[in-house]
């Protein structure tokens, strides 16, 4: 099947590089509908994934940031959905990261926002179920977080940018402020979501969803003023619906 | 021998922006047609939402990126996918189109048409028969829509689905519209196109919108079925008697009650011809 390689490897140049003569073809100039709708779907997609990147750029610079990322890497994947997830290291060599130096960061925001949809949901757990458990025990106990739940750090406050966005207003400069930010992205009946938490509940979260006890979580919090803290993000968690597991060392909640 | 699909009645594609309205249920359809593909890679909402779905309507299952008609070897971590989504909802049956996608590992994520040659029958049967051992399930095939042909060819596009039909053992998804297409595009007369399929190998239609472009049409799904193509039909509703029917709209997607409208004039115009 030599000659249906050399066919199939010759239309695909073609198409990607648009080219009008295609002698193999009857109607080769209608070649030009192969070759839009190639650009055409993959910036759709981009728009769709990073739809906050398009809102700052504008259309027209972000059309040509999306056709020199399709050039630069050509989709390999059979899910076109998958598309944008090289986007975010493609700008990180970008030169409109000088002008945007938040760009890449932005990008792997909005990829996650995007990657918690598809991102299984378990029943949370019911606290009303471990009325029974001691004090004691439950500095022993360990916590299973909702597989659909990210975390992310990033230089710069997305999360009034994202509501701006929302509000659809125009984007300017004084929108985005650079500043340390700690999000959650996670999933609930109606949607996914961001928000934006505490550095310290950032890394107690952190902590928790990498097998501590809370015990070990409140040891390393050490002041008292802390501690309760701790109580008062378990019930935002919990409103959340981001917990789905209790373990103890002697038994498990469910 | 692989069993054929089932025959069910009428149905819909499922789109993200129906999905309330699938799910308050009491529609008159049989069965909901998915992307395959939209499913495959996620555990999240997409999946607990169709799950809903399936305890009131029959699914079935339709992808865009087999790409049959490639010289890339099939993409075994697809078909793995493809298997883990058949076994967990269990499709009425499965299709995907008559086409290549790309090559080299490299996909434009379009369908693209296929030189008619018996060589490439040869090419596209092996790959169908490796596909059906593999999920253990009768394939659809379906016609796709195109605007350039290749001077290789040698047969006309119904000759060719239909032997690969024929040697494969698979099915075909008959997509009214794309003939339509195909035939003002390439200067073939619609009805030779359904005169020349057997009627035995036909499981499915698709009923869909285009767009005329003056010199060519292009396969939109973008807008309600034009009266030409309700017309093509009826006639092959005359050939082929009751096939399962379903309409798809991609792109400007409407209100599902205009969806519902479109596949109600389906059936309308089903029992007419068969009365």
């Amino acid at each position: 099947m030599s000659w249906l390689k050399d066919i199939q490897e010759t239309m695909y140049r073609d198409i990607v590089l648009q080219r009008k003569d295609a002698p193999y073809l009857k109607n080769a100039d209608r070649l030009h509908v192969y070759g839009n709708g190639y650009y055409v779907r993959l910036i759709d997609v981009l728009s769709t994934d990073f739809p906050l990147i398009q809102w700052i750029l504008g259309d027209e610079k972000f059309n040509t940031l999306a056709r020199e990322f399709i050039t630069a890497k050509p989709s390999s994947e059979y899910n076109i959905n998958s598309f944008g997830q090289h986007f975010s290291s493609f700008l990180q060599q970008h030169p409109l990261c000088t002008e945007y130096p938040f760009l890449q960061q932005l990008s792997e925001y909005e990829w996650h926002l995007n990657q918690v949809q598809g991102l299984s949901r378990k029943k949370p757990i019911d606290f009303s179920s471990l009325k029974s458990v001691s004090v004691e025990q439950w500095t022993d106990a360990k916590f299973e977080f909702q597989p659909n739940l990210l975390l992310m750090e990033t230089d710069y406050g997305f999360d009034q940018l994202h509501k701006e966005f929302r509000e659809k207003k125009t984007f300017t400069n004084d929108l985005l402020a650079e500043k340390p930010s700690f999000f959650i992205f996670y999933q609930k009946e109606n949607g996914s979501y961001s928000t934006s938490i505490e550095k310290m509940e950032y890394e107690t979260l952190s902590l928790l969803m990498k097998d501590a006890s809370l015990g070990d979580v409140l040891d390393a919090l050490g002041n008292d003023e802390m501690v309760q803290s701790v109580f008062s993000w378990f019930q935002k968690w919990n409103e959340k619906e981001l917990i789905t597991n209790v373990t103890f060392e002697s038994h498990e909640s469910e | 021998m692989r069993s054929s699909p089932p025959v069910l009645g009428h149905g819909l594609g499922i789109r993200p922006s129906h999905w309330e309205k699938i799910l308050e249920g009491g529609h008159d359809l049989d069965w909901f047609e998915i992307i395959s593909e939209n499913f495959m890679d996620t555990e999240g909402k997409p999946l607990a939402l169709l799950e809903k779905a399936r305890k009131d309507y029959s699914i079935v299952c339709h992808g865009v990126s087999m790409s049959i008609g490639s010289v890339d070897p099939l993409n075994q971590n697809y078909l793995k996918k493809l298997k883990a989504l058949f076994d967990r909802i269990q499709p009425a049956w499965f299709s995907d189109h008559l086409c290549w996608t790309g090559v080299n590992q490299l996909n434009t994520h379009d369908l693209l048409p296929l030189p008619q040659t018996p060589t490439v029958v040869e090419h596209i049967v092996n790959r169908i028969d490796e596909v059906q051992n593999y999920m253990g399930r009768k394939m659809l095939i379906e016609n796709v829509s195109s605007y350039v042909s290749f001077k290789e060819s040698t047969m006309t596009e119904w000759d060719f689905i239909s032997d690969i039909a024929k040697r494969s053992g698979c099915g075909i998804l008959l997509d009214i519209n794309n003939i339509y297409v195909n035939a003002f595009n390439h200067g073939f007369n619609a009805l030779d196109y359904l005169e020349g399929v057997p009627a035995q190998y036909v499981s499915q239609f698709h009923l869909a919108g285009h767009t005329n472009n003056g010199t060519y049409l292009v396969d939109t799904h973008s807008a309600k079925m034009l009266d030409a193509t309700w017309d093509l039909y009826r006639l092959a509703l005359q050939k082929f008697k009751h096939v399962p029917t379903m309409v798809e709209w991609d792109a400007e997607i409407p209100t599902f009650d205009v969806l519902l409208s479109e596949i109600n004039r389906a059936k309308e115009i089903e029992k007419s011809v068969l009365a």
